[in-house]
């Protein structure tokens, strides 16, 4: 399922249009809390690193970009900025 | 009177193998003229490299003739190739309308001169094509094309000029690292030099960008599919059962980050024996076909074992080039037209989804 349309939505949340049309919203501490990354997951157990209280509430993308044909890549407002955001997560969150 | 829909009917019948339809509805006739008796009309195809040119202008031709009171028919092919990148969204400048990585599982596998070779056919075929060599351990291309002494050109923004050689814009690792560079990289050099390179280099206009990358499936690949929309891509594996057991990871990888495989090349795949022209099987025949239908994936084609191929090569003339007509050189040819058809008929099935759409800037 590839998105095709990304649109902010308030200070802190935005949504992401997929092709079938349906529409899928975030909040983005929620996002951020979510980060699969190497310094936010440990790569070899799949434990959490980060410290879900760590994420200010108010956070926010600073911009988002496509990733190759697969994912999402946000730079975060904290200044987080290693996560990619597979299409096929961010359907499923 | 000879009317344009006479001329357009006679020809509803000439299919495109690839699309699936008749080029008169894909809107391939373009500047269509008639004159008395005298019809003269282009056929854009979507690529240059399209293996059945000389069948449609044939079949063009025969079914024009038949409409009666026709005495003179022109015909010119030309050619559009669609984009299935946008290119604020490849990651490269230039405005790229497809990007195809060329990649192995294990190395030794000649994915660089089958990358050579196939770029140089596709320009043969008059396409505009980029041949970009990533990989950062072992950068062959430079030597495959016969370019020594490589003079950048670098730009007041420290963009970098592609050299041009056999009608190819070429940029390559080797390129910018001198022999003292180091060989050893951690994950974050080998993501940052990348992407650094991928930035800098300035291509201008291709209807093809062939990426050469380092075998395997690690950070480079990862980085270059993260970084680069690509349009697809072609495996390169020889014959033997584990070499074609270690290109079916290159696929998964592809899979996993939505990149299109267009296809397994089996190079080495027999030898043809200069003197007596008889085929030997050196490793166990039909492996990658085999792998092909099993993991249902095209087989793009099979590329014999020339001692010319790998002589040629180490002078810096790829075989496409220096011997159109050998077996190894037809294979090349054949197997860039399936891959520039894949491509046409993956963009006109698929249109781009807008990059624009998926960049956002907070507010």
């Amino acid at each position: 399922m590839q998105p095709v349309k990304l649109e902010q939505n308030s200070a802190t949340d935005f949504s992401i249009h997929w092709e079938d049309g349906h529409i899928s919203k975030y909040h983005s501490a929620d996002l951020r809390r979510a980060c699969a990354c190497a310094s936010c997951v440990n790569e070899w157990t799949g434990e959490k690193q980060l410290d879900d209280k760590k994420v200010p509430e108010d956070i926010h993308p600073v911009n988002i970009r496509p990733a190759g044909n697969y994912a999402l890549h946000i730079q975060w407002s904290d200044g987080h900025a290693t996560g990619f955001y597979s299409f096929e997560m961010l359907r499923k969150l | 009177m000879i009317t344009e829909n006479q001329i357009l009917d006679s020809m509803r019948h000439i299919i495109d193998p690839d699309l699936g339809q008749d080029i008169v509805s894909l809107g391939f006739i373009k500047n269509l003229t008639i004159d008395g008796g005298k019809v003269s009309f282009a056929i854009e195809l979507t690529t240059p490299a399209c293996p059945v040119k000389e069948q449609f202008k044939r079949a063009a031709h025969d079914a024009v003739s038949k409409v009666p009171g026709i005495t003179d028919i022109e015909i010119t092919m030309t050619a559009q190739v669609r984009a299935q990148s946008a290119s604020t969204s490849t990651g490269l400048t230039g405005n790229i309308k497809n990007v195809i990585a060329i990649a192995s599982g294990k190395g030794g596998v000649g994915k660089s001169t089958v990358a050579a070779n196939l770029a140089c056919a596709l320009a043969e075929m008059g396409a505009s094509v980029g041949l970009l060599d990533a990989d950062i351990y072992g950068p062959s291309v430079p030597t495959l094309l016969g370019i020594t002494a490589p003079k950048l050109t670098v730009r007041e923004d420290k963009k970098v000029l592609p050299l041009e050689t056999y009608n190819l814009k070429i940029m390559s690792m080797g390129f910018l690292l001198d022999d003292n560079s180091p060989v050893i990289w951690r994950g974050p050099m080998v993501h940052g030099i990348l992407q650094q390179f991928l930035g800098q280099v300035v291509w201008g206009d291709l209807d093809y960008l062939l990426i050469d990358l380092p075998p395997g499936t690690g950070d480079a690949q990862l980085t270059i599919t993260q970084s680069a929309n690509l349009s697809g891509a072609v495996i390169v594996t020889t014959p033997q059962a584990m070499a074609i057991g270690i290109a079916q990871k290159g696929l998964k990888m592809f899979g996993q980050v939505n990149v299109p495989i267009l296809g397994m090349v089996e190079n080495m795949s027999h030898f043809s024996c200069p003197h007596c022209h008889e085929r030997s099987e050196i490793f166990r025949h039909g492996g990658t076909e085999r792998a092909c239908e099993q993991l249902n994936v095209p087989f793009l084609g099979e590329v014999p074992m020339e001692g010319a191929i790998s002589v040629q090569g180490d002078e810096g003339v790829p075989i496409v080039m220096s011997d159109p007509g050998s077996k190894a050189a037809t294979a090349f040819f054949q197997i860039a037209g399936s891959i520039a058809a894949k491509l046409s008929t993956q963009a006109m099935q698929k249109p781009q989804t807008a990059a624009e759409g998926l960049s956002l800037d907070w507010k």
